[in-house]
């Protein structure tokens, strides 16, 4: 994060204490009306500040803010050489549309923008993706491939597990993915991924993966989300959001090297471990219509796989759902 | 669809010398071609405006014939959803008589949750975009006519 006086103030602030107004100054090195200026920018993010005359300026509960440094010193040798660039920023619209916008100048290849603040998330096709300031990830990473689309096949479920992975070193053992990658704990969604793939779409291209986690949300924070959700914290989880971070950027390089090495071929098995429906009845919902079938899990491309009788259909698109009447039958 | 449009695309035509144009606005589609001598608007049914069936196996679906158009055929490189704007919300990438470049993006192939921008492989002008919002495109199939 850059050394702005908003920044500062966010650190000093992140301790829950009260802070006077000329401790304040002190330390920011600016005037009273530019301190002003600064502690209203906060409400602009979202933050309640507490204000009480003689004592100054808290926020409550603190803050639990990330950092480069408490990033980077968690990660591998390895993982590190492959992370050319972490950028921390206070806000943004969309971490994924940050580094679409560098693109435009240079390859965003091993570059990752996490945000304190994501305005305007966006899940699949404008579905709003909603978080306050400092309570979940939003992560995003780039990646360039060489051969187009079709090595990209499976990379969506990849990305899944490799969140999978990250939540089971945190110390979360019972998440589970829904396909193609919604991350699901008891039914709840605890993590969202999108992919922004740009370039040519037979020749080299560069991936943007978007991350979603809820961290420390609670129902108090009263979210209009239109679907049962859960966070870390939620699930008794209480991991600093760095460490969060760090965990999902080692276990994504780790898993997008070795998936730009053997395909999806190689999660394939894992994948449908930690699927939800496997072998479950269930409907997908299609543009055009809604079919029903005992979900089977994937292929190697990634496609989800749903049987009927003895036949055995593969889908690329649609909505997975669990059918209620879950006893078998067809329907 | 309004008949001073229809005239309005005859003059175009003759004062081109594009051979044959096609627009569809909704559920209407007319196609102009001076392959007579008298150039007459030919009322046709939409292209691609019915729903495509979903494959259930990895059949091709081969999209209706679009020898009609003269112009360059941008293909799928994928199975997925074709989206003509990056949101529900946002205003669409091309419209049919737009001007583009190569590597403009047209539309969004979504496949998995992964957005995959198509870029025009043609510099040119959009002849036909022959996909409706939201339907299923396979593999190889046309999207767009540059011309």
């Amino acid at each position: 994060m850059s050394i702005t006086p908003l920044n500062q103030l966010l650190h000093l602030l992140a301790d829950g204490e009260f802070h006077s107004g000329t401790e304040l100054r002190i330390c920011l090195g600016i005037s009273r009306t530019a301190i002003w200026k600064q502690l209203r920018k906060l409400d602009k993010l979202g933050l309640k500040l507490h204000r009480v005359r003689g004592k100054g300026y808290r926020l409550s509960g603190g803050l639990d803010l990330l950092g480069v440094t408490a990033i980077r010193q968690q990660l591998s040798i390895a993982v590190d050489s492959h992370l050319k660039a972490l950028q921390v920023i206070i806000s943004t619209n969309s971490t994924n549309q940050q580094l679409q916008q560098q693109m435009q100048q240079y390859s965003v290849h091993g570059r990752a923008v996490i945000a304190e603040l994501q305005t305007a998330g966006r899940g699949r096709r404008g579905r709003s993706w909603q978080a306050p300031f400092g309570k979940s990830i939003s992560l995003s990473l780039g990646w360039s491939f060489a051969g187009g689309v079709a090595e990209l096949e499976g990379l969506s479920l990849t990305v899944g597990l490799a969140v999978i992975t990250a939540l089971e070193q945190l110390g979360l053992a019972k998440a589970e993915l829904k396909w193609p990658n919604d991350i699901l704990v008891e039914g709840h969604k605890l993590a969202g991924i999108l992919l922004d793939m740009s370039g040519d779409a037979a020749g080299p291209c560069e991936v943007v993966i978007g991350i979603g986690l809820n961290v420390a949300q609670t129902q108090a924070d009263d979210l209009s989300i239109d679907q049962p959700w859960i966070s870390l914290k939620q699930l008794g989880l209480l991991v600093p959001r760095s460490t969060v971070a760090a965990a999902l950027i080692s276990q994504l390089i780790v898993h997008l090297l070795d998936f730009q090495k053997a395909g999806f071929v190689k999660f394939q098995n894992r994948w449908q471990a930690y699927h939800c429906y496997q072998d479950k009845l269930i409907s997908l919902h299609l543009p055009n219509r809604i079919v029903t079938g005992i979900c089977r899990g994937v292929n190697i491309s990634g496609a989800l796989l749903l049987q009927q009788g003895s036949n055995m259909y593969t889908f690329n698109g649609g909505e997975v759902s669990i059918r209620a009447n879950d006893s078998g039958m067809l329907v | 669809m309004d008949i001073r449009k229809v005239k309005k695309l005859i003059e175009l035509l003759e004062e081109s010398d594009i051979h044959e144009i096609e627009i569809k606005e909704g559920e209407e589609s007319v196609r102009i071609s001076r392959a007579s001598s008298v150039a007459t608007p030919v009322a046709t049914p939409p292209i691609v405006n019915k729903p495509q069936p979903v494959p259930a196996v990895a059949t091709t679906v081969s999209p209706e014939s679009n020898k009609s158009h003269s112009g360059h055929q941008l293909l799928s490189p994928m199975v997925g959803t074709f989206y003509r704007a990056s949101s529900p919300d946002a205003t669409n990438f091309v419209e049919v008589g737009q001007n583009v470049k190569i590597g403009d993006v047209l539309c969004i192939v979504e496949a998995m949750k992964m957005m995959n921008q198509i870029e025009s492989d043609k510099a040119g002008i959009i002849e036909a975009i022959l996909i409706k919002d939201g339907d299923v495109v396979e593999f190889d199939q046309p999207l767009f006519v540059i011309a």
